[in-house]
């Protein structure tokens, strides 16, 4: 147990680190999903095919390595950000993929009805997403996003593979010290569980109050 | 057209970096310890009578299985790396593992389990390994959980630049600078000590580390002196300044309290010096990077937690 307590204020450190990244990046991947969703339910086949391969192609590449490339790939053609704003943009892009994925399913249960109706009354095409389409597709998936969230928070222990001192990285590094690996690992993953147990708690209440009576 | 070349450049840098994760780029003719000379050199190592095998002991158990199961590397050049085109692992510390199987066994038989610095202490009281062999640095902290016998090596940190790199010619200039070190080394708590102002950069692999030194993610590269004189032979944008400023001695990992066990390794260690097969296992590994003869091993159980 002294391991981690004589420890404390670098586990504290790294648990920032892992917060800022997990916060950073989820808000860049929304903004991402949103963009994406709006080019895969977009009625121009040219934006549609672009979403479609945007997705396809992140989805199917492991974060890994799509770190290891952005930070160690880029730099060889002049592209060179800090590790931690590498990292961010890397997650958010990744997760971005999966964010349209629980969007468009989302914008598929509003029925089509609505979208007429929206077109109906003469609204563009971005005046009936924002108002009419994207407001209820939102709620229908408040749970499924909330769970990208949690495996996001989890997929950022990947960055302590490229040099960012997360809490993952914190660990490790206690570790080697202490050689305490159980409370070590132990104490780290209690961390991620209580920001999962967070994340899980906020979804649960706004789908709740979220949730369309129909 | 440029951009063609370019997305060329990323794939094969991508390549390397990937290869470089996996480990398996020994398949580079760079990399010595290659030649499949150390068989002649296991050959000569002792074996131990018979009467030292007690019954009941770890020995004799390790002997009834035929195989000693070993924690260790495959992806540390000239320690312990494992060669894709022979399959075989080749290096220092996997040499010392083979002879130390022929020593109890008869035969070179050993099983690598790959472990990492997380996992060792756990795995060598779990009893899934029986020794590990792994760049292994004796501390009184791990002292605590597992048994070492050894010394069997003792090494040094040293630092790495960029060619032409000014200001930084001993361990306190890297004060106040981005720093380096291979994750889950000793070199991270090493640098802390010295400079403590130093902010650390961490990176799974050895080609890795090298890679981020020569892409300025770092000035300056800490790491194991041997590996590093061995980088900056294949590399010559890469230089190495001033002599080692730690002693790191390596221990032979086993399980806590065995010290029947422990000391038929030590035994087993002594024999090899006097016999020269550790000088011969040196030469042949960390030797074809270091110049001059095989250093003199250090005194066994002259560290604390030895």
């Amino acid at each position: 147990m002294s391991a981690l307590l004589d420890h404390l204020p670098e586990f504290w450190q790294g648990l920032i680190v892992t917060l800022q990244l997990t916060a950073a990046s989820f808000a860049g991947a929304a903004v991402m999903g949103l963009v994406v969703t709006a080019l895969r339910v977009s009625p121009v086949p040219v934006l549609r095919g672009i979403g479609t391969a945007y997705v396809e192609t992140l989805q199917n590449l492991p974060l890994l390595v799509l770190l290891v490339l952005a930070v160690f790939g880029l730099p060889e053609i002049g592209i060179k950000a800090g590790l931690l704003v590498t990292a961010i943009v890397v997650i958010a892009l990744y997760e971005g993929a999966y964010i349209a994925e629980a969007l468009r399913s989302g914008v598929n249960a509003v029925s089509a009805g609505q979208g007429e109706a929206a077109r109906a009354l003469g609204l563009t095409f971005g005046q009936s997403l924002r108002h009419v389409i994207l407001p209820q597709a939102l709620r229908t998936v408040v749970q499924p996003i909330g769970n990208i969230f949690i495996a996001l928070t989890m997929n950022t222990s990947l960055a302590a593979a490229i040099g960012v001192v997360d809490l993952t990285a914190t660990a490790n590094r206690v570790n080697l010290l202490e050689a305490q690996p159980i409370p070590i690992f132990v104490g780290a993953g209690l961390a991620y569980a209580l920001i999962a147990a967070c994340a899980g708690f906020v979804t649960g209440r706004l789908e709740r109050r979220l949730a369309v009576i129909r | 057209m440029v951009s063609m070349r370019r997305v060329a450049a990323v794939a094969a840098v991508s390549m390397i970096g990937l290869s470089a994760c996996s480990g398996t780029d020994s398949a580079n003719s760079a990399v010595p310890g290659a030649p499949p000379k150390d068989n002649s050199v296991i050959a000569n190592a002792p074996v131990a009578a018979a009467a030292d095998i007690l019954p009941g002991s770890t020995m004799e158990k390790i002997k009834q299985r035929g195989e000693l199961i070993v924690g260790g590397s495959l992806d540390a050049p000239l320690l312990s790396q494992q060669n894709p085109v022979t399959g075989q692992v080749e290096g220092f510390d996997a040499d010392m593992g083979k002879a130390l199987a022929k020593y109890i066994i008869g035969q070179p038989k050993v099983k690598i389990v790959n472990s990492a610095s997380e996992t060792r202490e756990a795995l060598l009281s779990n009893g899934t390994v029986d020794v590990v062999f792994q760049t292994y640095t004796i501390t009184p902290e791990r002292a605590e959980q597992v048994a070492f016998a050894g010394p069997y090596y003792s090494s040094g940190l040293t630092i790495a630049v960029k060619k032409g790199t000014t200001g930084i010619a001993k361990p306190e200039d890297l004060n106040g600078k981005t720093v380096i070190a291979g994750a889950n080394t000793p070199a991270i708590p090493a640098i802390k000590q010295i400079a403590p102002q130093a902010d650390i950069v961490t990176f799974g692999s050895d080609p890795e580390c090298i890679q981020a030194l020569k892409q300025d993610r770092g000035v300056a590269y800490v790491q194991d002196e041997t590996l590093l004189v061995a980088d900056a032979q294949k590399d010559p944008t890469i230089q190495v300044v001033g002599s080692p400023f730690t002693t790191d001695p390596y221990g032979i990992g086993l399980k806590h309290g065995d010290d029947q066990f422990k000391k038929f390794v030590n035994d087993w260690l002594t024999k090899m010096q006097a016999q020269g097969v550790w000088q011969q296992i040196w030469k042949n590994s960390l030797g074809t990077v270091v110049q001059g003869e095989a250093p003199a091993p250090p005194q066994i159980g002259s560290v604390p937690g030895s």
